[in-house]
């Protein structure tokens, strides 16, 4: 599969959720990158409403599902989610963890696919080209 | 910029040029070997991904993508 933009490596991946809706989305694929992230507004519509915990207003009872995670900006609270079922191509995962976070708009990038996916699928990945092959 | 939507089917290409530095979402109505979209059908566009959640209630099953090229590197 050859890349379309940006010159970083993407690849559609289809997310149902708790509620049974889908939203698919161009995913920056991120190995270094522990977990996926999905905004939160998407977390919500797919019926994750735990994800929608604000970490700076919820600190003396902190959710259970609070991350702190590092970043090369410094660190941050995020909801873990398990999203039901989540598609690339014709692999198909169940419980798949995501962070409900919201990237900065202008990355042009809603959902990193990470670790959290890319250790259970078959991904090869050409950084020379940018070209991801799904499957075997 | 025009908020105009087609109901005709876009390639991916032709979505990222008609639709730069937008958020787009739209139904995917054809995908390669590997299950990817290739073209679809745009219902809804905004340069705002939140105003353009706020159009996509009503879907079940809905494609967003990001028109063109982003302004910043990305560094994760």
């Amino acid at each position: 599969m050859q890349p379309r933009t940006r010159g970083v490596p993407i690849l559609f991946a289809r997310l149902r959720g708790r509620n049974g809706k889908v939203r698919e989305y161009e995913g920056l694929v991120d190995s270094a990158a522990s977990y996926c992230i999905m905004p939160k507004v998407d977390a919500y519509a797919l019926g994750y409403g735990e994800a929608i915990q604000d970490p700076s207003t919820d600190f003396i009872t902190r959710p259970a599902n609070l991350m702190t995670v590092a970043t090369f900006a410094g660190y941050l609270d995020a909801p873990l989610i398990r999203v039901d079922e989540v598609s690339l191509g014709g692999q198909v995962f169940r419980n798949v963890e995501f962070l409900a976070y919201d990237l900065p708009q202008e990355a042009g990038f809603d959902v990193v696919l990470g670790a959290s996916l890319l250790s259970r699928a078959k991904v090869k990945l050409d950084m020379s080209s940018l070209a991801v092959s799904l499957g075997e | 910029m025009s908020s105009s939507t087609t109901q005709e089917e876009l390639t991916l290409e032709a979505i990222h040029e008609k639709y730069p530095n937008r958020w787009v979402a739209m139904i995917v109505t054809k995908r390669d070997q590997n299950g990817q979209p290739t073209a679809g059908t745009v219902v809804a566009e905004d340069v705002d991904r939140y105003r353009l959640r706020m159009k996509l209630t009503k879907y079940g099953d809905i494609c967003i993508v990001y028109g063109g090229d982003a302004g910043y590197t990305v560094l994760m």
